[in-house]
């Protein structure tokens, strides 16, 4: 347990400080000085080396380098130029608004994914599975930002269902969950159904009806818990789309995650805020894969005797 | 093989005995047809194929033939129903709907195929220089991979396009640096397991040079998978692209893109619904078209998915 800690959170670590690095000279190959694009260019020379100094632009890149790893270790992601507060404290005000989008898509499309996978896999091929396969596959397939578009015009334009935007509880948020879950739901029940359809033939589960177990203990104890280590994996890959899809989303139903920030920042040229905003969603991209990858760690003992002996 | 006369009778019935070293027979020939036949059985393959070549003769074509000019601004006629004079009817500035549509698919098509090929390309020659010359370099290259796959793509997309002054260049670097490092990998892959082989071994004995044994053993053991991952990466980057568009850090208006133009009609849902649902339901029709092509392929080239198919 402690070593394949050790060994995902070393390499976490190293992936992050990658793509830190990654991404901080991504921004300084901006072309002109960002000073320039802050106040722009009708000011004095003066004000702007004023401002180049007081941003550390004039110091040599490296020196720049080491100081932003240095606040970064801090928990600091320095000042936003362009909205003149803490990065840090504006970007985590609005941390918790995508995380919940986020996770709210990722709980409707497992569920849809394994009810619809396994109940499409109890007689493949027949009429149900190909309507139900194909009528989610075709829904997955839309893109996610017109899908959304078309459900505020159906259920909230038209029939008045449901609120686009405001309100509070569950329903505020349903419409855009189930725009971001579009997707991920069309691929995980095409998986379960797969892998539901490969371990349903294996010796065990054969071995299992014969020793007399009722069907619906076979399929849930046994053949479901199999099936879902290759769902359980694609989620933690889905969980980029995820992300950052959250974007398009949260335009769309103008709500203030840190999506709807970036694109406000590209807009605003707050180039130190982009950065950030990429940092922060990489980071919970691959925290939360790890944390995927720590749940087959623990359904699946293969895995576990994997990682000892190596 | 061994039982000539057999096989003769039986092989009108079982295509799986098909073999490429056959002496060429009129029943061999037979063979080579039903084998090229039984590809095209793939309905999805051909249905994609159809529909991705009506989607480009539209855009094409469409615009040549309606007369307008895309970006023709025409106040005095706005949200003109479909009428003889424009097929789909007119937006919110009186412009032809169905040659906007035609113009728009042309830059989203042009700019997805444009990102396809260039991450294509640089993505198969990155993976055989990985898998082939493999030590420090893959080790390296492997790692930038895992970076670039570390960010979220939608992300990812958008601190390219920020990054860089002019949109259309942007567009399309964003969409290829996303999707390069599936073709690394995927031909990295291969690579590493056809190197391995004794015949690329004693063809390199018998003093094959490195390109000649990249080009003769490994891109051709290559191809097939490249090929569909060719045709779903085209749909995904109309995807990005489009929704780079939508989001509007993508192709920027008056220009007509598809994701722009589904964006724009937003606010205009209640004048002409039509507006909004059309650019969707083209990327939705190329989409479908490049998964079909893509799943088609797959199956087609894949020799577990037939019984026999030789390569």
């Amino acid at each position: 347990m402690l070593r394949f800690l050790a060994l995902r959170g070393v390499a976490f670590v190293a992936t992050m400080w990658g793509i830190i690095t990654g991404t901080f000279f991504l921004f300084r190959l901006v072309p002109g000085n960002a000073a320039v694009f802050i106040v722009g260019s009708d000011v004095t020379p003066r004000a702007i080396a004023a401002l180049t100094k007081s941003l550390g632009l004039d110091k040599p890149l490296y020196v720049q380098y080491i100081d932003y790893l240095n606040n970064l270790g801090h928990g600091s992601f320095g000042q936003s130029v362009v909205f003149g507060s803490g990065l840090a404290s504006a970007l985590f005000a609005r941390y918790p608004v995508t995380v919940s989008l986020a996770l709210g898509a990722i709980v409707i499309a497992i569920g849809i994914g394994v009810v619809f996978g396994v109940a499409s896999s109890l007689h493949p091929n027949s009429v149900f599975d190909r309507t139900l396969m194909g009528s989610l596959i075709s829904l997955g397939g839309l893109p996610n930002f017109w899908f959304g578009v078309m459900l505020i015009a159906v259920f909230s334009s038209g029939l008045h269902l449901l609120p686009i935007s405001g309100g509070s509880g569950l329903s505020s948020s349903i419409l855009a969950d189930v725009t971001l879950a579009a997707y991920p739901s069309a691929i995980l029940a095409r998986l379960v159904r797969s892998s539901m359809l490969e371990v349903s033939t294996s010796g065990f589960i054969v071995a299992c009806h014969a020793r007399g177990l009722s069907r619906i203990r076979v399929l849930v104890r046994h053949a479901l818990r199999n099936a879902m280590l290759p769902a359980l994996t694609m989620t933690g890959l889905l969980l980029g789309y995820l992300l950052g899809g959250s974007i398009v989303v949260e335009d769309i139903f103008t709500k203030q995650g840190i999506g709807l920030l970036l694109l406000q920042s590209v807009n605003a040229h707050d180039y130190s805020m982009i950065e950030a905003i990429t940092i922060v969603f990489s980071g919970s991209f691959l925290f939360l894969n790890l944390l995927a990858d720590m749940g087959i760690w623990f359904l699946d003992p293969r895995t576990r005797t994997g990682a000892q002996s190596r | 093989m061994a039982v000539r006369g057999e096989s003769d009778v039986s092989r009108e019935h079982r295509h799986s005995t098909a073999d490429g070293s056959r002496p060429k027979t009129f029943w061999s020939q037979l063979f080579v047809a039903a084998r090229l036949k039984s590809r095209f059985r793939e309905p999805g393959l051909l249905w994609g194929l159809l529909l991705l070549t009506g989607v480009i003769g539209f855009v094409l074509l469409a615009p040549l033939l309606s007369g307008y000019d895309a970006n023709g601004i025409n106040l005095a006629s706005p949200f003109a129903g479909a009428s003889a004079q424009h097929l789909l009817g007119t937006d919110e500035l009186g412009r032809d709907t169905l040659t906007r549509l035609a113009v728009g698919g042309r830059t989203s098509l042009l700019l997805s195929g444009t990102a396809t090929g260039l991450a294509a390309a640089s993505g198969i020659w990155l993976g055989l220089l990985s898998g082939y010359i493999g030590g420090a370099l893959d080790l390296a290259l492997q790692r930038l991979v895992e970076l670039v796959i570390g960010v979220p793509t939608l992300v990812l997309a958008i601190a390219v396009v920020s990054v860089i002054p002019d949109r259309t260049l942007g567009v399309v670097l964003s969409a290829t640096v996303v999707a390069i490092p599936a073709y690394v990998r995927l031909t990295r892959g291969v690579a590493v397991s056809i190197v391995a082989t004794d015949y690329v071994v004693s063809a390199r004995v018998l003093g094959a040079r490195t390109a000649r044994l990249l080009r003769r053993y490994v891109l051709p053991n290559a191809l097939g998978p490249l090929l569909v991952q060719i045709s779903f990466g085209l749909g995904q980057s109309l995807l990005l692209i489009s929704g780079l568009g939508f989001l509007g850090v993508g192709i920027s208006p008056p220009q007509a893109e598809w994701g722009t133009m589904a964006s724009d009609a937003i606010q205009y849902l209640s004048n002409d619904p039509l507006l909004e649902i059309l650019p969707g339901v083209a990327i939705m029709l190329v989409t479908l078209s490049t998964n079909l092509i893509g799943d088609g392929l797959r199956d087609a080239l894949d020799p577990r998915s037939h019984s026999r198919v030789s390569r």
